[in-house]
């Protein structure tokens, strides 16, 4: 008995044998350990009962036929994708938060760094407004965008006087008074259009900022090339810089955009332009917003004109909110065509 | 038509040579799932998309038992319907036993007596609250031989494991199911007690300290 003890049958062995899948030699050692262990003949004759009950539980009626219709078939839609659209929309909804925060963080940080800015802001014109600019306005823009860069600088000490005139550069010469004045610099542009008076405090805008930089340093406008500006304007600048950073935060696009929105695109100087094509053009809003106030701050040294000519490298700012921007226009593409499923 | 013609109209996507085999296996598919998850609403679902996705895939049959395939993708379907679902784990035994059959859907066997349906109702319904207490791969096993009659082979094959598998899985299934008709005893109609002069086996023996081998 205690040998036979210390060998109960395993409930796998006592399965088998009822289902008769043991080995003859199996069979004789279970039917003679049987005989003399109560213990494993009640295991397998519960196990039995078990059994006999499931086979008692017999089948129930298909509720309804399960063939397939051929409309079933045609579709021959894939439950399993649907699981992915919540995971898509919550992808889109997040690539999109993200843009948003880094564009917003771009601009009001952006703001607060003038001279960085600056460089910033060049390639996003030529990248972003250029389809509305146009990309030749933009090239021949970095010549002349030097010396209005220091034309926009000079402006910023003369403030007050300069307004009355700036608003009137800034409507007409937008389209040919842009270069004019780079080039020529002559008062002439100054005196013609009279868009918003307030110009003075929104300095930013390009054309603005030419009209402003005309009256204030005569001296300054009158050699095209970016050396005079240079020479001139650095001084001022640093002085200047509150001034335009405050326009350039609020009023900035409002007041000059009536005047430029025609003009603007053609003269388009890569860097004092942008912030109109921003105004003028919402489609551009989201990469060529964070553009407009970084030029705006510009009032930076001559050097610094002098640098933004040769293109510089892409920030990564910018690489990160176009490569936000694309992410979230192909999952946001991607989740409608699957529920349009 | 035979079942190997019918198979290759369907590859060639006659929809209605398919649906005769359907009507050949739909009883069983639908048993199985019926059993596996305890839901008749949900296993005619979840049947239905099997058949659909054996359809789809009728490429990836190549030969053997098809009833086998077939039921290997119902299966697999119905694991999955209960993944998705985790179901609570901690249903009651009133919950599972509310949620059980409509005993419309029990077929009455030939010659059966209304009180022996009543009975077999009321059995079958214990059973199915034993068998939603097994982890699935167990009432895979268990549905598959002790209530759809399958071969070890045969359940090996649809539940892609080796015969070795299948009798120990199918082993644990049953010590676990008795386990739970001992301790709900009193649910079952009387004929079908253990104790019961049917059922003829009494209580356990005090048990022994040996060990099983």
């Amino acid at each position: 008995m205690k040998a036979q003890r210390a060998q109960h049958l395993s409930a796998e062995r006592l399965s088998a044998y009822l289902d008769g899948q043991v080995t003859p030699e199996e069979r004789r050692q279970v039917e003679s350990h049987l005989r003399t262990c109560p213990q494993c003949a009640w295991e397998l004759e519960s196990l039995r009962h078990t059994v006999s009950l499931l086979r008692q539980v017999r089948q129930v009626a298909v509720p309804r036929p399960l063939t397939l219709r051929e409309i079933d078939v045609r579709p021959a839609r894939t439950p399993q994708r649907v699981w992915l659209l919540p995971y898509l929309q919550g992808a889109t909804a997040l690539v999109s938060l993200l843009l948003v925060v880094l564009v917003a963080g771009d601009l009001l940080l952006g703001l607060g760094r003038a001279p960085q800015a600056r460089p910033l802001a060049q390639p996003v014109p030529a990248v972003a407004p250029a389809p509305l600019a146009g990309t030749l306005p933009a090239e021949r823009a970095a010549g002349e965008a030097t010396a209005e860069v220091a034309l926009a600088k000079v402006p910023a000490a003369p403030g007050p006087p300069a307004t009355e005139e700036a608003p009137v550069a800034a409507a007409l010469p937008a389209e040919e008074g842009g270069p004019k004045a780079a080039e020529g610099g002559e008062a002439a542009p100054s005196g013609e259009a009279v868009p918003g008076g307030e110009a003075e405090v929104t300095a930013s805008p390009s054309p603005v900022m030419r009209a402003l930089g005309e009256p204030t340093m005569p001296v300054v406008p009158g050699p095209p090339g970016d050396m005079g500006g240079i020479g001139g304007p650095a001084a001022l600048p640093t002085e200047r810089e509150p001034v335009s950073a405050l326009a350039g935060e609020t009023p900035t696009p409002t007041p000059t955009a009536p005047p430029s929105p025609t003009p603007t695109p053609p003269p388009a100087t890569a860097v004092a332009m942008a912030p109109e094509v921003a105004t003028a053009t919402p489609e551009a809003a989201p990469l060529v917003a964070v553009a407009t106030p970084s030029p705006a701050p510009l009032p930076a040294p001559a050097e610094e004109a002098a640098a933004a000519v040769p293109a510089p490298g892409v920030p990564w700012v910018r690489l990160a909110e176009m490569g936000l921007l694309g992410a979230a226009l192909v999952l946001g593409g991607l989740t409608l065509l699957l529920r349009g499923r | 038509m035979d079942p190997q013609a019918l198979i290759a109209a369907a590859r060639r996507g006659d929809v209605q040579a398919f649906n005769q085999l359907i009507l050949t296996y739909q009883g069983m598919a639908y048993n199985l799932a019926y059993r596996i998850l305890g839901d008749g609403e949900a296993a005619a679902d979840v049947t239905q998309e099997a058949f659909l996705k054996a359809f789809q895939n009728l490429r990836g049959y190549r030969g053997g038992s098809f009833r086998a395939w077939l039921l290997r993708i119902v299966t697999n379907a119905c694991y999955d319907y209960l993944r998705s679902r985790q179901r609570r784990p901690s249903d009651s035994l009133e919950a599972l036993l509310e949620e059980s059959p409509d005993h419309s859907l029990l077929m009455r066997e030939e010659g059966e007596s209304p009180d022996d349906y009543v009975l077999r109702a009321e059995l079958s319904d214990v059973i199915q609250a034993g068998i939603a207490t097994l982890p699935p791969d167990q009432r895979t096993v268990l549905v598959l031989s002790d209530i759809l009659g399958f071969s070890y082979q045969e359940i090996a094959e649809i539940a892609s494991l080796n015969l070795g598998t299948v009798k120990s899985r199918l082993s644990r299934a049953r010590e676990r199911l008795r386990t739970f008709l001992l301790e709900h005893e009193e649910l079952l109609p009387a004929p079908y007690r253990l104790g019961s002069e049917q059922g003829r086996v009494g209580v356990p023996p005090p048990a022994g300290g040996g060990t099983r081998r």
